[in-house]
Order: C-alpha cells, then structure tokens, then sequence
C-alpha cells in the first residue's frame, strides 16, 4: 500500500513539474524606466505574413510593459512624426530617422522588433524578435528573440503541449520582454567587440527567410553582450549608393562603415534552405555564415550547416523542434559557441 | 573447393561495392612546372550556372569557399569584394574571363590566382519514393601574371551509393551532395 502510495506522489510531482515549466513566473520591475518616458515603443514590423500579427501582438506587449512598471511612448503617439519625416519602415531605422525621432520624442531608447511567424494552426507558432537602441550611439543595448511552436513544449506522455496561439504569445511575449529588460541591465558595463550585420542573403523560394534570419542573428550576437550597429544604417548607405549587397560585402562599403563607426567585425551569409513545419514534417534550415575582421577585411571565420528539428531529439520524441525560428536559434547559438573559441585565438594572435 | 566458393563470392561482393559505390573519378590537370606555394592570396570568382537548379552556382561558389577557407591553404578575398570587382569588367559569363581581364582582377584585388568554375549539372532524379542528387562541377585555377591555367577538375558526385541502394538507407540531399563534390573535387588540388 505504502508502495502505491510512493508511486502516486511521485507520478504527481512528476506532472506538476511537467506543467509547471510552461506556467508564467512573476514579472520584474525596470527601475530605470519607471519614472521618466525615456523609451518609444515602434511600431512592430511584420514578416510573418499575417495580417492581424502586428495589432495583437502589440497590444500584447503594451499590456506587459505595463505590469512591468515601464513608461514608454506608445506606438499610437509615435505614428504621427514617423509620417511627418516619411519614415515609412520601422523594421530597421537610418541614423537621420533615429536623430529624428530622437529629438521629436526627446528619448534615449528606441525599441523596435519584428513578427517573424505568426501561425494561428492546430500547433501555433510565433517567432518575434525585439531590440532596444541607444539613440545617441546607434548600436542595440539589448535584444532577444524568441521563437516556439506549441509543441516544443512537449513532455512525457504529450503533457505541456500549447495549442492556443494567444496563450503561447502570451508566454512568449512575457520571456522575451523580461530578458530584454533584464539584460539591458546587465550589458551597460560590459565591453565586447562592436559588429555590424549585413543583410542575409535569402536564396530560398520563402520571401523573408533573409530578413528573419538577420534579425534573429543581431539580436542573438546583441543578447551576447555584442555592440551591434543597427543595421538601418547599412541599408541606409546601400540606398544612398544604389548598391545591393548581395553575395557579400565590398572594400568601399567597409571603409565607409570604418570611417563612421568603429567596428571590429562584420557578419554576413545566406540562407539557402528553409522549411517551416508541415503536419508531422520537420522544420529545415540551411545556412552559411562568415565573418570579417573589419580592420582588414580578412575573413576570420565561416560555418555552414543544415538544421533539422528532428535532430534534437532525446528520446521517445522528447526535445523535437517544431519551430524553423527555433532551429535557427540553435544554429546561431551553435555559430557562437565555436566562433567564440575561434574569436579569442584571433584577437589574441592580433595583439 | 569451399576456399574458391568464398573467394569468388568476396570477388562478387567486392566489385559490387567498387562497382555502385563511387562513379567517375575526378578529372584532374595540375601544372607540372608551377610552384603552388608561391600562391597565398585568391579570390573565388563566382561560378556559371549551367544547370537547371536555379541558385545552384550561388550554393556551389559558397561551399567552395568554406571548404577552401577550411583547407587553410590559402587566404580567400571576401567574396563581396571579388563580385564588386568582377562586375566592373563587365563580364556576364565569369566563367570565361579574359587574359587581360584575369590580369586586371588579380591585380585589384592583390590576389596570386582565381578559381573559376561552373556548375554543369545540379539536379534530383526521383524514381518512385527515392530520389538521387546529381553534381557536376568545373573548377580551374588560373594564375594572376599570365592568366594560364594552372589546376583544374571535374568532377560528378550522386547521392546513392551501393550501400544506400540495396539497404535503402536514406537519400542523401542536395547540399549533401554538392558539398561531397566541393570537397572531393578540392581535394584534387589540397591534400
């Protein structure tokens, strides 16, 4: 009898710790931003291709900045002056767009992001990607993406599985918010190397493959302590020359962004397979990524790789991804972890 | 007699496995005379497509460019730069440059020898359930003084192989396969 007993509790710690992991924890409090407007919440930009992603998701975020005791200039006031100076898109923004705004709001921070997937399916989907920058210098204090499907939360015997979209953006959302925060925090005192990302190039049939995987790689080398340019900057100078930077980045373009901005590495690649996941399909993704010492245009890292979200699978299907933003992310932290190794040899070989 | 059944059944098998396994050898030209280590600059010149994949040459060029940067034989212009530099000779097909044109880029580029190439063939045959990758690469490498040719390859890598054939181990994709062709093709050149 004692024996049953045992079995039962055990089995209900088991399950209560298995849905425990995909209930909310208690918000924070951002001192910093409690008392002063000093933030202007852009308006999201949307690459998902869903029409209701950026309302619902942005209503979402107001509602969280809210409980965290921020004060911030909504995305309603902002509207006005990104129409008065034409600025038409908040995904990434010029350096004379930030002056702008910057003087209009009088703000210190800029925080922008984007809708990646939206998918309002049996198993839903979302991938955001949110930055706050630092509109005097330029460059994303604080950033993180997040990306998961409701069955990535899949545990023992199917428990855990998120099949509302409203309530894995509400989770979502929550995380990815508290770690921006968190973070813009933790980073003011630290001191890595300062990068520049170049638009991905996207040779998939998918249309923003590129742009997703751009922003999911600043804001992953940003969340890594990593000063990163905002890339509107680069668009910026690619408009102005008429040039496209596709297939990589040439010598002018680099001493340009050497001139204006003090950059040590430059970060480039494509993307050249991606599959979201269909039914019982894995979600695929191919990419390619290098990286430059800006000071010498020499190229002092590349990975390539293909990602599967069967391959992270544990056992009895426990740990597969049903994300392609997910998978993304675990080829970026993948990126990371190696170039990091590589990183310290070359800086220090350079010294 | 039990000895000769089993040495003709190896015989059988062995040919079996020689025989599926690998296709054509590589073809291969390397330049008797050249002093290759004289080479420590290149750039990638990106490859001509002559398939019907579209993308297929952006992949190859690519992956070229790892493996070679992975070789750490040379060190490889950013591929950027060599396209910003290529487009200003104004050339459409890059796989057939000029003397005076491979000159002009080397120079620019402060380079000692460009690869040049194409992608001849890139395609998936599917037969029923499975599917078979096909890669045909033509890489050359042409030294930057005289513009002559001082390497160059062929090569033909598939996804099936005998053990894939007959246990019905899964197909080996696209990127699977012109990466195989990249390496193996490269290493023709880089040992």
């Amino acid at each position: 009898m004692k024996k049953l007993l045992h079995t039962f509790l055990f089995l209900f710690l088991l399950i209560h710790f298995l849905m425990d992991n995909t209930s909310a924890s208690e918000p924070n409090l951002f001192s910093d931003f409690s008392q002063s407007e000093e933030l202007a919440l852009m308006p999201l930009y949307n690459l998902s291709g869903r029409s209701n992603a950026i309302r619902e998701t942005s209503e979402k975020i107001g509602t969280i900045l809210d409980s965290f005791g921020i004060q911030y200039k909504r995305s309603s006031d902002i509207r006005p002056i990104l129409r008065k100076y034409r600025i038409r898109s908040s995904g990434s923004l010029k350096a004379e767009d930030i002056d702008q705004l910057r003087t209009e709001l009088n703000v210190k921070y800029l925080m922008l992001g984007s809708v990646n997937i939206y998918e309002d399916r049996a198993n839903p989907e979302l991938s955001v990607s949110l930055r706050i920058i630092n509109t005097e210098t330029y460059m994303i204090e604080s950033a993180v993406s997040k990306s998961a499907s409701g069955r990535d939360f899949e545990g023992l015997f199917g428990l855990g599985v998120i099949s509302v979209l409203d309530e894995l953006s509400d989770k979502l959302l929550f995380e990815s918010l508290n770690e921006l925060f968190s973070d813009l925090e933790a980073h003011e005192s630290e001191q890595k190397p300062s990068a520049v990302i170049i638009p991905f190039d996207n040779t998939t049939d998918f249309r923003n493959a590129g742009f997703i995987l751009t922003n999911i790689f600043l804001t992953s080398l940003a969340n890594d302590g990593y000063k990163v340019l905002e890339p509107g900057i680069v668009t910026e100078y690619m408009l102005r020359n008429r040039k496209i930077l596709y297939g990589g980045i040439d010598y002018p373009t680099l001493d340009m962004l050497n001139a204006k901005h003090d950059i040590d590495l430059i970060v480039t690649g494509s993307i050249e397979f991606y599959q979201p996941s269909r039914g019982n399909n894995f979600p695929k993704a191919e990419i390619g990524t290098r990286v430059l010492d800006a000071k010498n245009a020499k190229i002092i890292f590349m990975y390539n790789n293909s990602v599967n979200g069967a391959d992270s699978e544990a056992l009895f299907g426990v740990g597969k991804k049903y994300s392609v933003g997910t998978i993304m992310k675990e080829y970026i932290d993948d990126f990371e972890s190696k170039f990091k190794k590589k990183s310290e040899k070359y800086f220090a070989q350079k010294k | 007699m039990k000895i000769i059944l089993k040495t003709l059944l190896l015989v059988v098998v062995l040919s079996m496995l020689l025989g599926c396994g690998g296709g054509v050898k590589p073809t291969i030209f390397l330049h008797p005379d050249f002093n290759f280590s004289f080479i420590e600059r290149v750039a990638v010149v990106p490859f001509e497509n002559l398939s019907n994949e579209q993308g297929a040459a952006y992949r190859t060029t690519r992956l070229f460019i790892s493996e070679l940067f992975a070789a750490e034989a040379f060190e490889v212009v950013e591929p950027g730069e060599t396209k910003r530099v290529i487009e200003k000779t104004g050339t459409v097909r890059t796989a057939e440059l000029t003397k005076e044109q491979i000159i002009s880029v080397g120079k620019e580029l402060g380079v000692q020898a460009l690869f040049m190439g194409s992608v001849n063939e890139s395609t998936i045959q599917r037969s029923g359930t499975s599917s078979n990758a096909i890669v045909t690469l033509v890489v050359r490498m042409v030294e930057t003084e005289t513009g002559a040719t001082i390497w160059s390859a062929t090569n033909t890598e598939t996804g099936k192989g005998f053990i894939r054939s007959v246990f019905g181990a899964s197909d080996k994709s696209m990127s699977e396969v012109t990466r195989n062709c990249v390496k193996n093709t490269l290493r023709t050149l880089i040992k």
